[in-house]
């Protein structure tokens, strides 16, 4: 692979915009890191992962500082549910190798192709109605509020199906350990759709735990010499400025059009997944 | 020590102002009145948090970029099968530090990327203990004992 100092720059408008959208839907914008740097640069598959694993921190944590501040992300509800995705994580690092990964990809991808449904049945939907506090979300003081500036007001919001959330948080920790891959799009699932929070506080908090989630596994992909600094610096600094531009925007979105960016996304993650069981496509 | 958002609270939606007017609540000082007129508490954890993220990021990428700024100056000398030979060890990113070896600036930059996550869950648990929350300082302390145990599971695997 030869590097010239277009294809960096190229590499960085790519982040730029992966950083934005990550940042809008919780996700760590690997989804169009990889196959950029498979296919428009040829990067062997073993990088381009190592890379993206770097392009999900610098997205989660440059959007999550910003959310943060603006007391979007609920933050305990974050550190509560990483008690399953670091779970998840650490028993697919053991069971990995033990099941075979063609399969995973295909039933995962499965799996999101079907979970876009709920989604599409509550396009109308700007914030959840009827939703009240589980004795977990009571204990835990889950439930809370964040300033909407679409819509103008201080919105509070209630938890429910917390132990199913948590479960479902493991499963996508298991996913990430098992795939080597982010598992943005289940933390938002399991959000948006079990736990019924409103959207950005989803797409947010799931920013807030998916930094946790690759860390685990960053420090075994950078010491097997897997995350080639010459194409993760271009990536983790758009990532970065792109992230900081998603969380400008974010504040201004309604709820509505953050869950409609979401679904072609998780549309294409799965498409992807599919296609790599399948071995078809290199991504 | 406060408890908000209890039930009761959450009911009682603030008076919704007209679209352009609405500024979210100053939340400068850390205490925030909520709608009810109660203060909230929460000064330790949103800026605490904020601040290690804030800074855990300018500080890699001021780090990369220093990397991305000595390539320049090195440009020309580096080929392109250099891509893929770079220090992946801590001892190899301190060596090449020394001789401003551009890729270990990078990966220098790299590392404090990775690790700005478990930084925030470390001090995470201060935050709480901060706010005398001792049900998720005990969650925290978990989390970060199992994030802690995968480094070093991973170390043995790899």
């Amino acid at each position: 692979m030869h590097l010239t100092l277009m294809s960096l720059l190229l590499i960085f408008g790519c982040s730029l915009l992966a950083g934005a959208l990550g940042a809008l839907v919780g996700l760590g914008g690997g989804v169009l890191i990889v196959p950029l740097l498979t296919l428009a640069f040829g990067l062997p598959i073993q990088y381009a992962i190592g890379v993206s694993i770097v392009a999900v921190i610098a997205t989660s944590s440059g959007a999550a500082a910003a959310y943060v501040r603006d007391h979007i992300t609920n933050i305990r509800i974050g550190m509560f549910l990483e008690l399953g995705t670091t779970a998840g994580a650490i028993t697919g690092a053991f069971l990995a190798g033990l099941l075979a990964p063609q399969l995973l990809f295909v039933i995962f991808g499965v799996v999101l192709v079907i979970s876009i449904a709920p989604l599409i049945f509550k396009l109308g939907e700007e914030l959840p109605a009827h939703v009240q506090n589980d004795r977990w979300a009571n204990w835990l003081h889950l439930s809370g509020t964040y300033p909407d500036r679409y819509l103008g007001r201080e919105v509070s919001y209630e938890v429910t199906r917390t132990p199913i959330g948590l479960a479902m948080m493991y499963g996508a920790g298991l996913i990430s350990g098992l795939l080597g891959i982010g598992s943005g799009t289940f933390k938002v699932l399991a959000m948006d759709t079990v736990m019924r929070l409103p959207m950005k506080v989803s797409t947010t908090t799931s920013n807030f735990m998916i930094g946790v989630t690759a860390a685990a596994s960053a420090g075994i992909y950078f010491s097997r010499g897997d995350i080639p600094p010459l194409i993760a610096a271009p990536v983790a600094l758009g990532i970065l400025l792109g992230a900081l531009a998603g969380t400008r925007l974010l504040t201004h979105m309604s709820n509505k059009l953050v869950r409609m960016i979401f679904i072609p996304i998780i549309a294409l993650i799965a498409i992807e997944m599919i296609l790599r069981g399948f071995g078809v496509a290199p991504v | 020590m406060l408890k908000y958002n209890t039930q009761q609270e959450e009911q009682t939606h603030p008076p919704a102002a007209s679209h352009s007017e609405y500024r979210p609540p100053d939340r400068q000082e850390g205490i925030v009145a909520s709608p009810t007129g109660e203060k909230r508490a929460d000064f330790s954890m949103n800026t605490v948090i904020g601040w290690i993220l804030q800074g855990g990021v300018l500080i890699s990428a001021a780090v990369i970029g220093i990397g991305l700024l000595l390539l320049l100056l090195h440009a020309g000398q580096q080929s392109s099968q250099q891509v893929f030979v770079f220090p992946h060890t801590l001892r190899q990113v301190g060596s090449g530090l020394l001789v401003l070896q551009p890729q270990a600036f990078v990966a220098l930059g790299l590392l404090l990327l990775i690790a700005t996550p478990v930084v925030r869950v470390a001090a995470s648990i201060i935050a709480f203990a901060l706010e005398h929350d001792w049900r998720y300082v005990a969650i925290t302390f978990v989390v970060l004992a199992v994030l802690l145990l995968s480094f070093l599971l991973g170390k043995g695997a790899g």
